[in-house]
């Protein structure tokens, strides 16, 4: 008998994938109603004839959207839609990362809007519609976890660039802020008091002008899901995941380096650049190679995360052990 | 009779670990890292094992029944093979076979070296663990187990070196495992403990 090639087979993932997704769908069918109900009362008020239509959360689809590419340019697929929005690294819902998606079900992501503020010219508060018209690339990007595994997604949003041209940083600008939503009642894993909320992330002024580094919208053709950030998030993929800030409200430029929820929780482990870097380990567990989700095995970390042709000029004369 | 419903409930105990993972299966579907998830679920079970199987001598003096000491040999055995199911997903799945990729990890890691040298320390409890070893080393057989602690703390050192942040779980053990030793050696004699064995 001939053996089966392993593309014909389903993966196992994929398989109880499709048995979660009728569970899913069966139990939002179930939600719906109330769900509407309890979260937009306006929707039962009787709207004027001449109101504006009110903006509706976005919907999104149980599955992915339209994504044109398959792959990474180094040629490595896809990680599947199902992982990428079923496995998630987000404290400020649970720290069981397979279990994100449902805790962040009902996090409603509109209205949002994110205040930029600190040494610009133009201080200003952005409507996420006003976000979303600056762009809508698709970018397929590998993400590297400081924890030791990785997948490539595709994304789509705008370079930060674009947004920060708007308030025009001033001279004295040097460093970017991000802050994460602080509301506890409505990301529950704030009220864990383990770590320093809201968490916050920073960025060199030079790292956040680099085009590689993308306001995340969307990702796999879709509006961003909760558990992936909604309604925007930073992607930052030479760096680790954690840099990647997700459900940004306010953006700070300041002269001063911002200190991260990770940089506080463990100074010694946890860097402010924290580029991804396979010759530096953690200080506890090796960086030289990563489990790419899907796989079994391991694959080598690139330096820069495979990024170092874009970004290494970033960090010449830099001692990269030192600034980790 | 009241050895057997002993034995029996001692191998239930065993197979928790085994049922609650069944059942999480069924309740969250199947992983989506499956191999982290096989690692932290094995880990977890040895160390939960180790544990009860620690209880025993405890709870034989304080309630004062020599006759749970049948738990001790298949506790401390299902720990030894959930400590084993943990190194062959480490080995097996997580690294495939790469034994440059281990090696470079596992003498440069201090959690790595701890797990390693609590498993080693494993060994040599579960090949003496028959009635025929415990007669051929007398004495020396209870010398031997008392590694147990040993290797019961560097797991749980394994644990607390690997955690991301939030170290509670593991110091939980740490306490319970401080615990249960100091059960031990406290002077708390009962006669039941002649009898015991």
């Amino acid at each position: 008998m001939p053996p089966i090639p392993s593309s014909e087979i389903t993966p196992e993932s994929l398989f109880w994938n499709r048995r979660r997704f009728i569970q899913t769908a069966v139990a939002g069918a179930a939600l719906a109603l109330p769900g509407c109900a309890t979260t937009t009362p306006a929707a039962n008020a009787t709207p004027a004839p001449d109101a504006p239509a009110t903006a509706a959360a976005p919907t999104i689809p149980a599955g992915p959207g339209k994504v044109t590419a398959t792959g990474d340019e180094l040629g490595q697929p896809l990680t599947e839609y199902a992982a990428v929005t079923g496995y998630n690294n987000y404290y400020e819902f649970t720290t069981d990362k397979q279990a994100v998606a449902a805790t962040a079900a009902n996090f409603v992501a509109t209205p949002w809007s994110v205040q930029v503020d600190g040494l610009v010219a133009k201080p200003r508060q952005f409507a996420l519609e006003d976000l979303l018209k600056l762009g809508n690339e698709e970018r397929i990007y590998r993400l590297r976890c400081v924890e030791g595994w990785s997948m490539v997604i595709p994304w789509s949003g705008f370079s930060l660039n674009k947004l920060l041209a708007l308030v025009e940083p001033t001279s004295a600008a040097k460093y970017v802020r991000f802050e994460t939503l602080n509301d506890p009642a409505r990301m529950p894993g704030q009220k864990e008091p383990w770590y320093t909320w809201p968490y916050a992330e920073g960025l060199r002024l030079d790292e956040a002008m680099h085009d590689l580094t993308l306001i995340a919208t969307g990702v796999y053709g879709n509006p961003l899901p909760a558990q992936n950030g909604a309604p925007l998030r930073l992607a930052v993929p030479w760096k680790y995941g954690f840099k990647s800030i997700k459900a940004i409200v306010r953006i700070t430029l300041t002269d001063t380096q911002p200190t991260s929820l990770w940089m506080a929780a463990s100074p010694g482990e946890y860097g402010f650049y924290a580029n991804v870097n396979p010759r530096v380990d953690h200080p506890r567990w090796s960086q030289a190679d990563e489990r790419r989700i899907g796989e079994t095995g391991r694959r080598e970390t690139l330096m820069f995360n495979g990024y170092a042709k874009q970004v290494a000029s970033l960090y010449t004369g830099m001692d990269l052990r030192k600034f980790y | 009779m009241n050895r057997l419903y002993i034995r029996v409930s001692a191998h239930l105990i065993g197979l928790i670990p085994l049922l609650w993972y069944a059942s999480t299966l069924w309740r969250h579907g199947w992983p989506l890292d499956p191999v982290a998830s096989y690692t932290a679920a094995s880990g977890s079970a040895a160390l939960q094992l180790l544990v009860a199987s620690l209880a025993v001598t405890p709870l034989q003096r304080l309630s004062g029944r020599s006759v749970l000491g049948v738990m001790r040999r298949p506790l401390g055995l299902y720990a030894f093979a959930y400590t084993m199911a943990h190194l062959l997903v480490y080995v097996m799945l997580d690294y495939a076979w790469n034994w440059s990729q281990i090696s470079q990890n596992v003498f440069d890691k201090r959690h790595l070296i701890a797990g390693l040298i609590a498993t080693a320390l494993l060994i040599p409890l579960a090949l003496t663990s028959t009635t025929g070893w415990q007669k051929r080393l007398g004495r020396w057989w209870k010398r031997l187990h008392r590694i147990v602690y040993g290797a019961a703390g560097l797991a749980v050192l394994h644990y607390v070196w690997l955690v991301k942040s939030d170290t509670r779980v593991p110091y939980l053990y740490a306490t319970i495992i401080g615990i249960l030793l100091l059960m031990r050696l406290l002077p708390l004699r009962r006669k039941v403990h002649a009898q015991s064995r």
